[in-house]
């Protein structure tokens, strides 16, 4: 008598644990994906980063806590060319989840749908943490966001098809506004097309292609490698007389050695939020974009 | 043994079984109509895949495993001969020496099953190689081959994700020289639940060296008969883990582990290995401070063996504090203690003696494949006097080498 208590009871804790939610589970590794799935997904999804937008998405730990979020998905969406292959791998194994593994209707890797960029010829680790399908950055670009933000709608389309003529009213309504914003951004960034920058780590380089500014060197020596005094001291050598005004970086990298290089070679510190979530108020792409475009082009 | 392969195939089945384990006449319709209208979707709106297929993305493509090559090298001094025992892999004597050559190459198999390979090319033994089930129902894994025993947080964990250039006084008298590994399968539930809870359950055959590797257990050869003739000769093991985050910066493990086999010192007698652990981080994510990190891992275990006339009780643990000041440095302090606490231990046998030992090491990180380590040790052995050692380590890892668990 006392093992069928025990037994209904364990039933019962796990029948009230089982996720009741009919809405579709999409679990993103970048918070600027779960933004877009939510916006385009709207009532029938919901959206979870795995990442915090304050967070380098290199390194990030493969918690168990986010194996139950990846187990429980419907819809993995990633940012691919090996920027989470650290920790996202233990994650998708470990979560025992058949719909999400890479080739499953689940899966999206985001960056089969952008044109990548520096790709290596030879990818050797001699060049630093270099990735050898290409620069996996893309996200601080609205152009390839936008790319992938199609590929969700016709995932969220595949995977809930009788929300099609919802989701895609959506879609429509997030081009629309795409298209409205793009032309506003571009209208404040106009002024700025050629400025120089100096950039921390590789990362803006689809960002600074899409707004018209010139990447003149980087903090870093090689991508991964931490920034060196004698690294430091030759790039402010080469870019002295260059005119650079912006020396731009991600929040979660330390600012004391970009604030010095940026007062000896008379530019300018600005710390962007390469995320959604990077900082207060940033809980959409509109709002990462606008956030970055005030700030290039307030700061004197 | 009937049993075993019976087993081995209803999992195998049910591996495959899975994809169509929902499948019913109405949802397969279902699945028909959502079909023709996904692929009326795809045509209207469906972006195209963009990266272009050249170079090294092409090789990407290419169907290889991911390798790597994982080479610790050390230089060790110890200020006097009579020490604590070291373990495998560490340091033991004055002077340079290779600790350990990993070869590493895992794989999916295909969309039911991964293949993972560890083989250690500089003392040539294998590690660990096993498949993986990427699709059983239930929220189950299943796992065959020559596996590490889930019991603890230091057992499962490879010479390069070690936090010392030495393993735990525990782990070298409680598990093995290596690991505490066999030939065997594993099967772990992910329960329902919230939080993470992770039911884990071994069996390791004990046929030969290949078949166990082990300090606390006896192999097939020792059974009164000499050979495996029931499941009393095989070794389990089982393991549970809690875990949960009480924000985005902290993040907390708990473990309950358990073995049992048949002791290495009397024919059919028992052994039996109880252990719990605690890993406590905190990383502040929150903060963009993610560079930074704190981590307190606890795990203590007791052994009780059955040896001739007697049965011997022992125990041990270590709790370590992992300080990541940056990306680049983490200190990391670790006091650790093995002590018999009953019985007359057979003399000769790792059941007797106490040791006692603190460790400090400072590890820089230039990057995310290569590391340098310096550690002091100071330690005790019952009736020995106090020694120190020093070593100063040398990782690199060259290739693609895969994640790492929490």
């Amino acid at each position: 008598m006392k093992t069928s208590r025990l037994l209904l009871l364990v039933l019962g804790v796990l029948g009230v644990a089982a996720p009741a939610s009919a809405k579709l589970n999409v679990v993103t590794t970048l918070p600027d994906f779960a933004a877009i799935a939510q916006e385009l997904g709207g009532e029938r999804v919901n959206a979870e980063a795995l990442l915090r937008g304050t967070q380098d998405p290199h390194f990030a730990d493969a918690k168990p806590a986010l194996i139950v979020k990846v187990n429980r998905a419907d819809m993995l969406v990633n940012i691919g060319l090996g920027l989470e292959a650290g920790w996202l791998p233990v994650l998708m194994t470990q979560a025992r989840n058949a719909n999400i593994q890479v080739g499953a209707p689940g899966y999206l890797d985001g960056s089969q749908f952008v044109t990548a960029k520096e790709v290596p010829v030879k990818a050797d680790r001699a060049m630093g943490d270099v990735h050898s399908g290409g620069n996996p950055h893309y996200y601080t670009a609205p152009d390839e966001l936008f790319r992938v933000a199609q590929a969700i709608s016709a995932k969220l389309v595949e995977l809930d098809p009788e929300g099609r003529t919802y989701y895609q009213e959506r879609w429509q309504a997030f081009a629309t506004k795409y298209e409205q914003k793009v032309r506003e951004w571009q209208a404040k960034l106009a002024p700025l097309r050629g400025t120089k920058v100096i950039v921390y780590h590789q990362s803006w380089t689809y960002f600074l292609d899409w707004a018209g500014l010139v990447e003149v060197g980087a903090l870093e020596p090689k991508p991964g490698v931490s920034p060196s005094p004698s690294h430091v001291s030759r790039l402010f050598n080469q870019v002295k007389d260059q005119k650079v005004r912006f020396v731009l970086q991600e929040v979660y990298h330390p600012t004391s050695l970009s604030e010095t290089f940026a007062n000896k070679a008379g530019a300018t510190l600005v710390v962007l939020p390469s995320m959604v979530g990077a900082a207060d108020g940033i809980v959409t792409i509109w709002d990462k974009f606008d956030r970055i475009v005030n700030q290039l082009t307030t700061t004197k | 043994m009937q049993q075993w392969v019976s087993y081995m195939f209803v999992l195998l089945a049910a591996t495959l079984a899975a994809p169509a384990a929902n499948a019913s006449p109405d949802s397969e319709i279902h699945d028909f109509d959502a079909a023709i209208a996904n692929d009326a979707a795809e045509t209207e709106s469906a972006p195209t895949a963009r990266s272009p297929l050249t170079g090294a993305a092409v090789q990407m493509r290419q169907m290889n495993p991911d390798i790597s090559l994982i080479l610790d090298t050390s230089f060790g001094w110890f200020s006097q001969d009579d020490h604590l025992r070291q373990g495998g892999h560490a340091m033991n004597e004055n002077g340079l020496a290779v600790q350990g050559l990993e070869f590493a190459a895992s794989a999916s198999v295909d969309p039911f099953f991964r293949f993972d390979l560890n083989f250690e090319l500089s003392h040539l033994h294998l590690e660990e190689a096993y498949l993986t089930t990427l699709a059983l129902p239930l929220n189950m894994q299943a796992r065959m081959g020559y596996l590490n025993a889930q019991f603890g947080r230091e057992n499962p964990l490879h010479l390069h994700s070690w936090h010392f250039s030495n393993p735990s006084l525990m782990h070298s008298r409680f598990m093995s020289e290596e690991h505490f590994s066999g030939a065997g399968t594993e099967l772990s539930v992910l329960a329902p639940t919230p939080w993470y809870l992770l039911i884990v359950g071994q069996v390791l055959g004990t046929a030969d060296e290949l078949g166990l590797r082990s300090d606390s257990f006896g192999n097939v050869a020792f059974t009164q008969k000499g050979k495996n003739d029931g499941p009393e000769d095989f070794v389990y093991v089982a393991r549970v883990v809690n875990a949960g985050s009480f924000s985005d910066d902290w993040a907390l493990n708990v473990g309950l582990n358990g073995a049992w086999g048949q002791s290495p010192y009397v024919p059919d007698n028992r052994v039996t290995l109880y252990g719990a652990d605690l890993y406590l981080k905190w990383r502040p994510l929150s903060t963009g401070d993610d560079a930074m990190a704190v981590g307190l891992t606890a795990e203590a275990l007791v052994r009780d063996t059955q040896v001739p006339g007697d049965s011997v009780r022992d125990a041990g643990g270590y709790a370590a504090l992992d300080v990541q000041f940056n990306r680049y440095w983490i200190a990391n302090l670790r006091g650790d203690y093995v002590q018999t606490l009953g019985g007359e231990a057979p003399e000769g046998s790792n059941l007797q003696g106490l040791g006692r030992r603190a460790s400090l090491a400072l590890s820089y990180i230039p990057t995310h494949f290569s590391k340098l380590r310096v550690q002091l040790d100071v330690g005790q052995e019952k009736r020995l006097p106090r020694y120190v050692a020093g070593f100063l380590q040398l990782e690199v890892s060259a290739g693609e080498h895969g994640a790492h668990s929490f």
